[in-house]
């Protein structure tokens, strides 16, 4: 039997953002790459949802698919319940300001020929009937909320490193109030001090503002700290989606397996033991087209592996796509066929 | 909490930049005073000429200048310098009616093709190509023939004829711009096209727009005085500036003066619209940066350089290593040693000298950065200092550099096993001998089919083989050292260890060692022996990396592993306030004062120096309070 997703998560209210059977080509014709393909995902009011994967996997496609920044092939995207698969970023209307982004890279992000205030005010005063100063007083509240002193409205992105031109960047998404905020690796590029207090940052707005994050990363540790679910994305696949803690605990997916094994810990003791159980996973020539796309390096690889694509299987509060886990198998109670949504 | 970073060249904009440096250069200030003149004078003719321009005056003819004529009469008896002042007129009109419809007609047109792209772009390109294609000049003595004396005609086709371009430069820098974060993250604002365009493109293109601008007036002038020379522009009867060249040219045996006046404000004023556009094109971004402004000669710590290397087994001792770009110090006195069969790392956050201290060590430096002092001692041999042509001896044989993206150390050009054979050569290797290396160094870092890698051009590989056959190229020399700046940082976790236990099989012979610079923690703790700790431009703590890791001695160290999130919880992060301070704003004292939870007065009343805080093992760090941290677990 085919649970339905209120089986499944442990939110049973309405989700805000559901990505079904999303896939996005790039290129055209016989050139075509598939960087997204058949991925189903949902993210619940409030909640943070990690999206981790090597470079390349299309963690990015995803969230500029959800912004409407790249057109997706096929499936369906919806916010509180209005589809917004194949609507541009241009013609969401008032849409735009629940659903915000925070990019990876501090120093793109920020137009470097606008003051930090030209570009607080831009969201604000496209979609609210805001008077300037209403837009002035606004600003300073954002830049406080971010941690930023009050004289930095008036001065160029320049001025600013990159941890701070970061939280200009996160006060930029919190203009317009946003109920969702796509962060697309948004402490990647900064240093290990900075990232602390970026995260921590997060933590704070969403507990203060009750923003749901759908938050990209391939750092494990990160997401692992900032989120309540994980979804593992493998060449455009998903391969497992539960609780942080369970994944990045005791993942059941071989390759979720083995990127908790390889991601190093700082205690040389505690690094030398988890050398010694890793199983090195070899990084293959070529790329299956068929099948499970780890098959080409997974040490429990069989012939039923590199021939069909596993079905996504409920195990506990997981969902694993790997045949190690046959959908008939296991304790019927927590074990099936993942249909629909996860 | 945050303070301000202050660039005092903060880059606020393109079009801001082109205008600070229009303003700043005496040449391009002059050019624009010409300009200027230019222009007022042919305004005020009228008022200012101290003659008519038509007037003839028999008696007078081909004078020299005199107190009367400043530059003298021509074959008629007319004022040279009046017929000068009224001559740049329609010239610069048509030259600004071309260059106006140009602009005009470019701007939108490059706007709609780069922004929009598809099928736009494919039109509005065919067209550029177009105009690219017509033969501008003939086109415009034949109009000539068909509208005599018609300059407006004229002008206003060249000035179509001229959008081509525009649109082609409009085009290519929207296109830039296009795929900017800042533009997507406007458009997730919901921003109107429009806004978008105006508030976020328009800016970046009004820049080369002028240097186009400034180019194209310097072009049409010299086209239309051509034309005038021909015989072909305004009408004969009124003074032109090309005319009076062509009239100077039939007296050139009489008086050949007269070619003087008209020649040079001719070229004076092509030169300056080029000196104009030279200087906002400069102003551009990849524009030449300006020159480094001082120099220093290179002092070497006397007394490193000529101690004998203590023990045997040392293979690089870097002492007091002070590396200086234009603007000051960035490395600051730094001073390690590496052993054979060793593996050191160098961590640090971006901006505390790790990768400048790697690149220094081969000499690998860029052009305006420079070591000022100190000592690197390379197997035994002086590297500080020494010429370009031993550097060059050391590098590939005796140390190598790996940087940290793979693709970078490949030619794109010519399969994996060209260029392994191509470096097997370049070290002596005979043309056998280097065939037959090839694939056991293929093999010896980790490549299992070596035949296949071997035939495929890096753009085949993916980044982690990529990885493998950059560290194969860095072996073709056999050095006895690696220096491996963030070798694994672009990889994927999984790949990044296979790559570690590869550098563990590099030095473990016991005749090799590596330098290992990296941001990440955890994987200096996977794979180094010792571990030296960098913070604005000195390390701080330095020790085995179990003890250093386990039980830092120095604050910095402490809350950085401190501020590091785990695999097994979850929540708020122990940060450190702050940010780390640029080298123009090291304090005197310790520079990690204004961030640390036990700083006291004594840490800011001067330079730190190392303290020895060995225990079993050696150790030092730049804390005045070193002794104070308790060896606890610092986690
Ligand atoms: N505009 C584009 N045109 C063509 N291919 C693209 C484009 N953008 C991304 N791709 C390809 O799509 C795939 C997924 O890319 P994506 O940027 O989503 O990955 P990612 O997981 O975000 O990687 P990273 O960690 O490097 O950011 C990659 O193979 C990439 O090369
Ligand atoms: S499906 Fe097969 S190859 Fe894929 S992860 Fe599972 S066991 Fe490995
Ligand atoms: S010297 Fe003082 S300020 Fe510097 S790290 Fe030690 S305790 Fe902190
Ligand atoms: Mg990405």
């Amino acid at each position: 039997m085919t649970p339905t997703p209120e089986e499944v998560q442990p939110r049973t209210d309405a989700w805000l953002l559901e990505i079904d059977h999303l896939r996005v080509s790039y290129g055209r014709r016989r050139r075509t790459h598939t960087a997204v393909d058949d991925v189903t995902l949902n993210v619940g009011a409030g909640e943070a949802v990690g999206l981790v994967g090597e470079s390349g996997s299309g963690k990015s496609t995803i969230g500029r698919a959800v912004l409407g920044l790249t057109a997706s092939s096929s499936g369906r995207i919806r916010f509180e319940d209005t589809d917004i698969t194949s609507v541009p970023a241009e013609r969401r209307g008032a849409l735009t300001a629940d659903l915000q982004v925070v990019f990876q890279d501090p120093y793109g992000s920020l137009n470097p020929a606008r003051t930090i205030s030209q570009t607080l005010t831009e969201p604000l005063l496209t979609h609210r009937a805001m008077t300037a100063e209403q837009a002035r007083a606004r600003v300073q509240g954002l830049l406080d909320q971010v941690g930023l002193p009050a004289d930095a409205a008036n001065r160029y992105p320049a001025a600013f490193s990159g941890g701070q031109r970061q939280r200009i960047a996160i006060a930029r998404a919190l203009a317009s109030n946003p109920k969702l905020v796509i962060c697309d690796e948004p402490v990647s590029a900064l240093d290990l001090s900075t990232q602390a207090q970026i995260l921590n940052l997060l933590a704070d707005l969403r507990a203060d503002l009750g923003l749901a994050y759908l938050f990209i990363g391939h750092n494990l540790a990160v997401v692992r700290n900032l989120c309540d679910r994980v979804v593992v994305l493998y060449r455009g696949q998903v391969m497992e989606t539960g609780p942080a803690a369970q994944v990045t605990g005791h993942p059941l997916h071989p390759y979720t397996a083995a990127l908790v094994a390889a991601a190093p810990v700082a205690d040389v003791a505690a690094q030398r033991e988890r050398r010694l159980a890793r199983v090195t996973v070899t990084e293959p020539l070529t790329v299956a087209h068929s099948g499970c796309p780890f098959a080409g390096r997974c040490p429990h690889v069989e012939d039923i592996c590199r021939q069909q694509r596993p079905a996504r299987v409920k195990v506990g509060e997981s969902v694993v796509a790997c045949h190690l886990f046959p959908s008939g198998k296991g304790d019927s109670h927590t074990s099936g066929s993942v249909d629909e949504k996860v | 909490m945050s303070t301000v970073v202050h660039h005092a060249d903060s880059p606020v904009g393109p079009a801001a930049r082109a205008g600070r440096a229009l303003a700043t250069s005496p040449l391009t200030l002059t050019a624009v005073a010409w300009l200027v003149l230019v222009v007022l004078t042919s305004v005020f003719a009228d008022q200012l000429a101290p003659f008519d321009p038509l007037t003839q005056n028999l008696t007078e003819l081909l004078k020299p200048p005199s107190a009367t004529h400043w530059l003298g009469t021509d074959s008629l008896g007319r004022d040279v310098l009046s017929r000068l002042m009224h001559g740049g007129d329609t010239l610069l009109w048509g030259a600004a009616e071309a260059t106006a419809i140009a602009v005009a007609l470019g701007l939108p047109a490059g706007l709609l093709s780069g922004y929009r792209g598809g099928i736009a772009d494919a039109v509005i390109s065919w067209l550029v190509d177009l105009t690219f294609a017509v033969p501008a000049f003939v086109v415009l003595v034949a109009l000539a023939v068909i509208y005599p004396q018609n300059t407006a005609v004229m002008m206003a086709v060249l000035g179509v004829l001229g959008a081509g371009a525009a649109t082609r430069l409009v085009r290519n820098s929207t296109r830039t711009v296009r795929d900017e974060l800042f533009i997507d993250a406007a458009r997730v604002s919901g921003l109107p096209l429009r806004t978008i365009l105006f508030r976020h493109v328009l800016p970046t293109v009004v820049a080369p727009v002028i240097m186009l601008a400034a180019t194209s007036m310097a072009i049409c002038v010299i086209v239309l005085s051509s034309l005038s020379f021909l015989g072909l522009g305004g009408s004969p009867e009124a003074p032109s500036w090309g005319q009076m060249i062509y009239e100077a040219s039939q007296n050139i045996t009489v008086d050949s003066w007269l070619l003087v006046p008209p020649g040079a404000v001719l070229i004076l004023t092509v030169i300056a619209f080029n000196l104009i556009a030279n200087t906002v094109r400069d102003a551009l971004p990849g524009g030449p940066t300006p020159r480094p402004v001082r120099h220093r000669r290179t002092v070497l710590a006397e007394t490193a350089a000529q101690r004998p290397d203590a023990d045997p087994q040392t293979l690089l001792g870097v002492h007091g290593l002070v590396v200086e770009f234009p603007s000051g110090p960035v490395v600051d006195g730094v001073t390690f040693a590496v052993r054979k069969g060793e593996i050191l790392g160098l961590v640090g956050e971006s901006g505390s000298g790790k990768t400048v201290t790697a690149l220094a060590i081969p000499g690998l430096l860029p052009i305006d950065e420079r070591i000022t002092a100190g000592s690197v001692r390379f197997a035994g041999e002086e590297l500080a200092g020494t010429t370009e042509r031993r550097l060059s001896r050391v590098r590939g044989r005796g140390v190598a550099y790996i940087a940290q993206e793979p693709m970078a150390a490949l030619d794109p050009c010519y399969t994996v096993g060209n260029q392994l054979r191509a470096a097997l050569r370049h070290f002596g290797a005979t043309r056998r001998a280097a065939a037959a290396r090839t694939g056991d160094l293929l093999r010896e870092v980790g490549i299992s089919d070596p035949d296949r890698v071997m035939r495929c051009r890096p753009h085949q590989i993916s980044g982690g083989i990529a990885q493998r056959v950059a560290i194969a190229l860095a072996l073709t020399g056999d050095p006895a050292l690696l220096i491996a700046d963030e070798p694994t940082t672009a990889l994927d976790v999984t790949v990044q260890a296979a790559i570690l236990d590869l550098f563990r099989n590099v030095v473990a012979t016991g005749e090799r060692a590596l330098v290992l610079v990296s941001h990440d923690i955890g994987v200096v703790a996977d794979v180094c022996d010792r571990v030296a700790v960098m913070y604005a431009g000195q390390i701080v703590e330095q020790g085995e990396t179990d003890s250093v890791l386990g039980a830092p001695r120095h604050p910095y160290t402490r809350a950085l592993l401190r501020s590091m999130p785990s695999l097994d919880t979850a929540g708020r992060l122990p940060v450190i306030p702050g940010s780390v301070p640029a080298p123009d704003a090291w304090p005197e004292g310790c520079r990690f004062a204004a961030r640390c939870a036990l700083a006291t007065d004594a840490c800011k009343k001067g330079p730190i120096p190392l303290m020895d805080v060995s225990g079993p093992s050696p150790r030092t760090t730049r804390c005045v309070r070193g002794h104070d941290l308790a060896p606890e677990p610092g986690r």
